[in-house]
């Protein structure tokens, strides 16, 4: 991501290509942030909101490098926007999946979006997006303890919810890790 | 110890079969559709594309390293090959290859014995060694990764002035020191037994295969133990009271750990106390861990039990009371 102040610069002078890899770099993670609070069958037409919405605005983000953060919090708006007044529908007919999986796949949906904000945006941007979490980390604008920690909490409340009662035993054996490098 | 939240962090590891089978059930609602040009066009009249062709790219700054150059001479030290220059402190000659010399170039793989003087040593182009008197350095590595002196005994104050980290190390018997930007003092004797005293900055001590690296930030010293695992980094203000309780921990392991816990108390102490919770297993490091809680509770309400199934979150909580402890040292009257 070092280059992300530059293509913002750029995007915000009207390069196109600039903005068409901003979007491809971002648009899971604008997905995700969306799927969180709006119906499936909503949530790509949302994301396309949220991007028009960015170009327009972007002369007004004071700092390039913020962009992510800046990105993802257009989308809670909007996603808040778009939910306000709406009556809950049924999800189920608009999930692209096979029908033997799709109640499963509601229901862990539903569950993932009774999760606290932080946890359930994490993640979705995982198990949904396949966002890894240090792409997260880097893309939110959360420090990468912050993701880990919600991530680590977030998965231990899915499971308690889903059901799932063991987590899995990996060997006790000391795998020795660097020494914490910090400057 | 668990290690089980590597998959779900960054899919390494041993696959945690919950996560995947989600990961599974859930990706066909990943996103993947183009860019919606034609509802940009209608929302851009405030924005029109130039159609500029290419995209601006940053380019990080670049550290050239330098091999410090070579003169050409018929002494072994007197140039030719890559090496680090040197010069004698005051009067007197040092050893190079066995040669008396004032000043030259030490070559890798060459030796440099100081004997009754004192030599400064150039560190290519990131810092400076200042060699004290009967100290014995070999040049291992010049290279562009890692530039690599051994201290076979005596003393070595080192200034490190690149922001690149882990470009200069400084092996010994006892320990690896691997610098990580800073100014320290290191002393062995001719068994590796030592000290390694940060002034500015921070050092790793790395004493594979003996357990894992320990962290000495500036304000603090770490004993080298030859042969055994890495001391317990100590802050230069500890009482002597804790200090000796670290040594004993040091020398007889878990019994002596009850001593050190019940004593710790400052952030100074908390820099020790982290250090075995870092370093150590089983028993030794729940107990340590749980004395932190107290005396330094981790960020974000981490719990010991959390920190303890991720490593991760270890280190995270390892990094805040060194940040704490630079802080006390910064501020604590002398």
């Amino acid at each position: 991501m070092d280059e992300l102040p530059a293509l913002v610069i750029a995007a915000r002078r009207g390069d196109r290509a600039a903005f068409g890899e901003l979007y491809r770099r971002f648009s899971r993670a604008v997905h995700g942030v969306v799927l969180a609070r709006v119906r499936y069958a909503d949530a790509g037409d949302v994301v396309q909101d949220v991007f028009a919405i960015a170009l327009e605005r972007l002369p007004q983000l004071g700092e390039p490098a913020a962009f992510g953060g800046w990105l993802l919090a257009i989308a809670r708006n909007r996603s808040i926007d778009h939910v306000r007044g709406k009556k809950p529908t049924d999800e189920l007919p608009e999930l692209p999946v096979e029908a033997s999986r799709a109640t499963e796949v509601r229901q862990v949906l539903a569950v993932l979006r009774e999760l606290p904000d932080a946890y359930q945006e994490t993640l979705i941007l995982r198990l949904v997006e396949g966002l890894s979490g240090p792409e997260i980390a880097e893309q939110t604008g959360l420090s990468a303890g912050s993701v880990r920690v919600n991530l680590h909490r977030g998965m231990k409340l899915l499971r308690e919810r889903l059901g799932i009662t063991a987590e899995p035993e990996s060997d006790d054996r000391e795998t020795p890790v660097g020494g914490g490098v910090a400057r | 110890m668990k290690e089980s939240d590597d998959y779900l962090w960054d899919r390494s590891g041993t696959p945690d079969p919950e996560v995947e089978r989600l990961e599974k059930l859930l990706a066909p609602l990943a996103f993947d559709a183009p860019l919606d040009e034609l509802r940009l066009r209608r929302k851009r009249s405030r924005a029109p594309w130039i159609g500029l062709a290419g995209v601006i790219v940053a380019v990080a700054a670049l550290i050239a390293l330098w091999v410090w150059p070579t003169r050409r001479g018929d002494s072994p030290c007197g140039g030719g090959v890559a090496g680090f220059a040197f010069s004698t402190i005051g009067d007197g000659q040092v050893a190079c290859q066995e040669h008396a010399a004032a000043r030259g170039v030490l070559p890798v793989g060459g030796t440099l014995d100081t004997g009754t003087a004192e030599a400064e040593l150039t560190i290519a182009d990131i810092g400076s060694a200042r060699l004290g008197p009967q100290t014995r350095v070999r040049l291992d590595v010049v290279s562009a990764k890692r530039h690599q002196l051994y201290l076979e005994r005596g003393r070595l104050h080192a200034l490190i002035t690149t922001s690149v980290p882990e470009l200069f190390a400084v092996d010994s018997a006892g320990a690896n020191v691997v610098d990580l930007g800073c100014e320290y003092d290191l002393e062995v004797d001719e068994r590796g037994a030592g000290i390694v005293r940060v002034k500015t900055g921070i050092v790793r001590l790395e004493t594979e295969p003996h357990g894992i690296p320990v962290v000495t930030p500036a304000g603090a010293h770490t004993r080298l133990l030859p042969g055994r695992r890495s001391g317990i980094a100590i802050g230069n203000r500890a009482t002597g009271e804790f200090a000796a309780a670290i040594h004993a921990y040091e020398d007889r392991g878990s019994p002596a750990l009850a001593r050190v816990l019940e004593l710790a108390t400052s952030a100074s102490d908390a820099l020790s106390v982290a250090t075995i919770g870092w370093t150590r297993s089983g028993d030794d490091q729940r107990r340590a861990l749980d004395r932190l809680a107290v005396i330094s509770p981790a960020p974000q309400q981490l719990t010991v039990d959390e920190a303890l199934a991720d490593r991760v979150l270890l280190e995270m909580w390892y990094d805040e009371v060194r940040d704490r402890f630079r802080e006390y040292s910064r501020t604590a009257s002398p």
